[in-house]
C-alpha cells in the first residue's frame, strides 16, 4: 500500500491529478460534440444537409465521455449523501464509514468494467456495429471498461486515504 | 412476501443506507441490484447490469443533461451576470428595496441561459453580493435574496430538474419547458412582491443606492439599428420569407436593442437561440443545448471573458456534476427496474384510482411529502426515487385533463417543491452555497431572510395547484 508507505498527501495529489486530465478529456469530448451538432443544425438549417448519423456521434461522444468523468467525481466526493444524521458522530468515525462505502461503490466499478470488458468481447465475436454507420462498436465499449477501471482504481484509493485517517 | 412489501422493504432499507453517510446513487444501485437479484436470480443480474451502464450513459436524451451543464459553467464565466446586474440596477437601484429586486430581476434573465439553480446562485454570489454590501442591504435580506433568486435558474427554462423530469416521467421536454415560462415569470414576480412587502414593514434593511450607476456603454446606432432589426423581422415574417418562428426571435433581440441595453445582447442572443428554438421546434433540446454551448463559448472569447484557465474550471465542474449526476440516473434506473419487477407502482396506482380519494387530496399529499422529504433530502434524488411511483399515481387519477396535461402540469408542481427544498430550511443546499460564497453571515440569518421568499413560493405553489391553466395555456398556444 503506497499510502502508508510513501507521502499520502502528494499521492492523493498525484491520483486526482490523473482524474482530472480525464477529466478535461472528456470534457473536451462534449466541446467537440457540441460543435459537431451546431454543424449540424446549422447544415441542415441553410443547406438543408445535416450531418449524417449526428445522432449516433452524439450518444457514443457523452456516453464516453460520462466514464471520463466518474474518476474525478469520485475524487473530489462529489456523489451527494446525506450526513444531516451522523453530524454528532467522531469524526474519524466518519472517515471510516465513508471509506467502506467507497469500497462498496469501487466493488460496483470494478464490476462494471468487467462487464464492459465481457461486452466488448461478445460484441468483437458477433461482429456487432453501430446502428447507423457500420462501424465495429467494440472498441467504444473497450475505452468505457479502461475508464471505468481508472473509476474503480480511483474509488480504492480513496478509500485506502479516508480509512488511514488520510483525505 | 407480496411484491409492494418487498418494494416497500426496498424503500426502508435504502433510506436506512442513506442515512448512514452512504451516496444516494450507490444506496439506490445496492437496495436495486440486490432486489433484483432476489427476484429473478443473480445471472439476471449480471446480465442485466453487464454493459447496461454504457447503455444508460449513451443516451441521446440524456446528452442534453452534461450539454446544459457546460452552457450554464461557461455563463457563470462570461461575465452575462454582472451586465445583467448591472443594468437592472440601473433602472431599480434608486428606489427603496430596488437592489434586492434587480437581483431578481438580473437572475431571471440569467434563468434563461443557465439550467442550474447551484450556478445561478454561485453566480450572483459573486457578481451581486459586494454591490448589496455596499448599500448597506441588510446581510440577511441579501444572502436570502439571492439563494431565492438562485432558484430561477431551475424555474425559467432550460432547467436541468425539468430535463430530468420529462426523461423520468417519459414527456416531452420542450412541451415541459414551455410549460414552465409563466410559473418561472410568476416566481419572480411574486419575489419581487416579497421584497416590497419586507422593506415596506422594515425599510432600513434595503437603502436606496446612493452613487451614480456606472452606465452600460451604448453605441449610437444601437438603438436604430434594433428598430431596423425588429421592423425588418416583422416584414420578412409577415412576406413568409423566413418561418415565423425565426421572425419572432429575430425580433425579440432587435425590441432588446430598442429599448434595453447593447450590452445585453449576447444573453438575450443565446436566451433566445435556445430557449426559442426549442419552442418553436427549430431543433430538438439537445441540439438547442449544443448551440447554447458553443453559442456562449463564442460570447466567451470575443469578449475576452473566456480563457483557458477559466475554460479549463467549466470543464471540471461540468465533469463533477455531470459525474454526480449521472451515478444517481444509473442508481434510479436499477431501482426502478427492481420496483417494476414488484409491480408495486402500478399496484399502488390502481389501489389508489379505485379508492374514491379525491384527486386533489391525493395530489397535496403528494406535495407534502415532497416538501417534508426536500427538507432532509437532495432534491434530484428525491425526484428520482419518487418518480417512479407518482407518475402513474397521478397519471391514475382523473383531474379531467387529458394524461399529457396532468404530467406536465405535475412536473411544474414538483419543480416548484425542487426549489422550495433547494432554499428552505433546515438543509437548503442555495442557502449552504451563497452562506459559503459571503462568508461572515450567519447562516440563522440568511434563513431568516429567505422565510418571505419560501411564504412567497408556497402560495405560488398552491396558485399553481388550484389554476392548471397557468402552466397548459403557453403549451396549448405553441402547439
Amino acid at each position: 500500500m503506497e499510502a502508508q508507505s510513501g507521502s499520502p498527501g502528494r499521492f492523493a495529489c498525484i491520483a486526482e491529478k490523473i482524474a482530472a486530465a480525464v477529466a478535461i478529456a472528456g470534457g473536451i469530448l462534449i466541446l467537440i460534440v457540441a460543435g459537431l451538432v451546431t454543424t449540424s443544425v446549422v447544415g441542415r438549417w441553410l443547406f438543408s444537409k445535416p450531418i449524417p448519423a449526428d445522432y449516433e456521434f452524439v450518444e457514443i461522444g457523452i456516453g464516453v465521455a460520462v466514464f471520463a468523468f466518474l474518476p474525478y467525481t469520485q475524487m473530489r466526493n462529489g456523489h451527494i449523501a446525506v450526513d444531516t444524521f451522523t453530524q454528532r458522530l467522531p469524526t474519524r468515525l466518519n472517515a471510516r464509514i465513508d471509506a467502506v462505502w467507497d469500497f462498496v461503490l469501487a466493488a460496483f466499478l470494478g464490476f462494471f468494467a468487467w462487464g464492459l470488458v465481457s461486452g466488448a468481447q461478445e460484441s468483437f465475436q458477433y461482429n456487432e456495429t453501430m446502428v447507423q454507420i457500420s462501424w465495429p462498436i467494440w472498441p467504444v465499449y473497450a475505452i468505457c471498461a479502461g475508464l471505468a477501471a481508472v473509476a474503480f482504481l480511483g474509488a480504492l484509493v480513496v478509500a485506502v486515504l479516508k480509512f488511514g485517517g488520510r483525505a | 412476501m407480496s411484491g409492494v412489501e418487498l418494494a416497500l422493504l426496498g424503500f426502508a432499507a435504502m433510506l436506512v443506507l442513506i442515512a448512514i453517510r452512504m451516496p444516494i446513487a450507490l444506496a439506490m444501485l445496492v437496495v436495486g441490484a440486490g432486489g433484483y437479484a432476489y427476484l429473478s436470480g443473480w445471472n439476471a443480474l449480471f446480465y442485466y447490469l453487464q454493459t447496461n451502464t454504457y447503455r444508460q450513459f449513451a443516451s441521446y436524451t440524456l446528452s442534453v443533461i452534461p450539454l446544459f451543464i457546460l452552457m450554464g459553467a461557461l455563463a457563470e464565466r462570461s461575465g452575462m451576470a454582472a451586465t445583467l446586474f448591472q443594468a437592472a440596477e440601473r433602472r431599480l437601484g434608486k428606489t427603496r428595496g430596488g437592489l434586492p429586486m434587480a437581483v431578481i430581476l438580473a437572475c431571471t434573465g440569467f434563468g434563461a441561459i443557465c439550467g442550474s439553480s447551484v450556478a445561478t446562485t454561485a453566480t450572483f454570489g459573486r457578481a451581486a453580493m459586494p454591490e448589496l454590501r455596499r448599500a448597506k442591504v441588510d446581510l440577511g435580506l441579501a444572502t436570502g435574496t439571492i439563494a431565492a433568486g438562485g432558484t430561477l435558474g431551475i424555474l425559467i427554462p432550460p432547467s436541468v430538474i425539468l430535463v430530468i423530469y420529462a426523461i423520468t416521467a417519459e414527456q416531452n421536454i420542450a412541451k415541459l419547458f414551455q410549460a414552465a415560462l409563466i410559473p418561472g415569470l410568476l416566481a419572480a414576480a411574486f419575489y419581487c412582491i416579497a421584497i416590497a412587502v419586507v422593506v415596506r414593514r422594515r425599510p432600513e434593511l434595503a437603502p436606496p443606492v446612493e452613487r451614480e450607476v456606472e452606465r452600460l456603454p451604448q453605441p449610437a446606432w444601437a438603438r436604430p439599428a434594433g428598430g431596423l432589426v425588429a421592423l425588418a423581422a416583422v416584414g420578412v415574417g409577415y412576406f413568409g420569407l423566413v418561418s415565423i418562428t425565426v421572425a419572432v426571435l429575430a425580433a425579440i433581440i432587435g425590441l432588446v436593442l430598442l429599448v434595453a441595453d447593447f450590452a445585453l445582447v449576447p444573453a438575450a442572443a443565446v436566451a433566445v437561440i435556445v430557449v426559442g428554438g426549442i419552442y418553436g421546434g427549430v431543433f430538438t433540446p439537445t441540439e438547442g443545448a449544443a448551440v447554447g454551448v458553443i453559442v456562449m463559448l463564442v460570447f466567451g472569447l470575443a469578449q475576452r471573458k473566456l480563457n483557458v484557465g477559466n475554460m479549463r474550471e467549466a470543464l471540471l465542474q461540468t465533469a463533477e456534476t455531470s459525474g454526480m449526476i449521472f451515478l444517481i440516473l444509473l442508481g434510479a434506473e436499477v431501482f426502478g427496474a427492481f420496483l417494476a419487477l414488484t409491480r408495486m407502482p402500478s399496484t399502488v396506482a390502481e389501489m389508489i384510482g379505485n379508492s374514491g380519494m379525491a384527486p386533489y387530496a391525493v395530489l397535496i399529499g403528494m406535495l407534502l411529502v415532497y416538501i417534508v422529504l426536500g427538507a432532509v433530502m437532495d432534491e434530484l434524488a428525491m425526484i428520482l426515487l419518487t418518480l417512479p411511483v407518482f407518475v402513474p399515481i397521478v397519471l391514475a387519477l382523473d383531474f379531467g385533463m387529458s394524461a399529457e396535461d396532468v404530467a406536465i402540469w405535475f412536473g411544474i408542481l414538483v419543480l416548484v417543491v425542487v426549489g422550495i427544498g433547494l432554499a428552505a430550511p433546515p438543509i437548503g443546499l442555495n442557502v449552504f452555497i451563497i452562506n459559503k460564497i459571503a462568508g461572515d453571515v450567519p447562516i440563522t440569518r440568511t434563513y431568516r431572510g429567505v422565510m418571505p421568499f419560501v411564504i412567497a413560493d408556497v402560495i405560488r405553489l398552491a396558485l399553481l395547484t388550484a389554476l392548471p391553466v397557468l402552466s397548459l395555456w403557453l403549451v396549448r398556444v405553441l402547439n
